[in-house]
């Protein structure tokens, strides 16, 4: 594997940088729920099928409300991503940019991410690392119903998470719509 | 059942610090990262040299996507953190870089969302 090293900026000594975003500085720096789970179940995605709704269909059938997730290996015949870009200009720290298309076929080199509830449904969130076609690595952020398995489908370890959940909120502090942990409700017993 | 934490950081938190500080409140003293997503501001990541040892590099955000990370938490006996984190990150163009994240220098963008699973069994000393 080849990586672009050649915009590397090494040995920077600066500190750390800090970026003003444009909305109010939320109070809870950290937040935390804490639930169990049963997992990991092995699932393969079938080849033709999309990695983001297959798991989004088996979380939806096993009833649960968030699940984490590593898609392990297996190879990709179809894919498009968003990256991350500055956004300083217009008032937001970064924003999405893209999509990219990545050529194909394409190798899963490592994927992870959570599922779980918003107002409109299920919401995934994956990152994952690709070979492309031409053997260079590529990532990062999985589009829903663009990332689509090969020949021998993509297998995932699932953990689905029981007493707490991911829940997508609007985050004031950046403008975007985010994950929070939230404690499930519907629980009997606190786990922790 | 194992215990698993559910964890969202906020922007300008220091990944270690924000990571370790929710498995504190959680009561987690020993954790495995099952998954996460999130960005940062830049990425400060260790890396092999050829001269041997390692070197510290930067890669220039910010909105630099963590794509893959993994590792352990973990605390000293003096309650110090210990964990481990190496992955992956993702430019606008979605070249890749890859290392060891660098304690107390990576921050986060706009979030990090992680899902640390409690390590209950005995952690092996050595293995031969």
């Amino acid at each position: 594997v080849q990586f672009a090293a050649e915009v590397v900026e090494s040995r920077m000594s600066f500190a750390p940088r800090i970026l003003l975003h444009p909305g109010p500085k939320s109070a809870e720096r950290v937040t935390t729920a804490t639930g169990s789970s049963p997992g990991p179940y092995r699932l393969q995605v079938v080849q033709g099928a999309d990695l983001c709704e297959s798991v989004s269909r088996w979380i939806s059938q096993r009833g649960c409300r968030s699940a984490a997730f590593r898609f392990l290996h297996g190879n990709i015949q179809s894919l498009q991503i968003m990256t991350g870009k500055s956004d300083l200009d217009r008032g937001r720290v970064a924003t999405f940019h893209g999509p990219h298309t990545v050529s194909c076929p394409a190798l899963l080199l490592g994927c992870h991410g959570v599922a779980g509830t918003s107002e409109s449904g299920y919401r995934i969130h994956a990152h994952g690392v690709f070979l492309d076609s031409q053997g260079n690595p590529r990532g990062c952020h999985l589009i829903p119903r663009h990332c689509i398995a090969g020949e021998g489908g993509v297998v995932v370890a699932l953990y689905p998470i029981d007493y707490a959940y991911f829940h997508s909120l609007a985050d004031a502090e950046t403008g975007f719509d985010l994950f929070v942990p939230m404690r499930d409700v519907s629980s009997i017993d606190d786990v922790t | 059942l194992s215990r698993i934490a559910l964890i969202k950081v906020q922007p300008n938190e220091e990944l270690y610090c924000g990571v370790e500080s929710a498995c504190r409140k959680a009561g987690i003293s020993r954790g495995l990262i099952l998954s996460s997503t999130g960005s940062l501001n830049d990425a400060w990541l260790l890396r092999p040299c050829a001269t041997g040892g390692r070197e510290e590099i930067c890669v220039s955000g910010p909105g630099l996507e963590i794509a893959g990370l993994s590792g352990e938490i973990g605390f000293d006996p003096n309650g110090c953190g210990t964990s481990v984190f190496t992955g992956w990150v993702t430019r606008d163009d979605t070249t890749v870089t890859a290392g060891e994240f660098v304690r107390g220098r990576n921050i986060v963008c706009i979030t990090y969302e992680i899902c640390v699973q409690e390590w209950v069994l005995p952690v092996a000393q050595a293995v031969r």
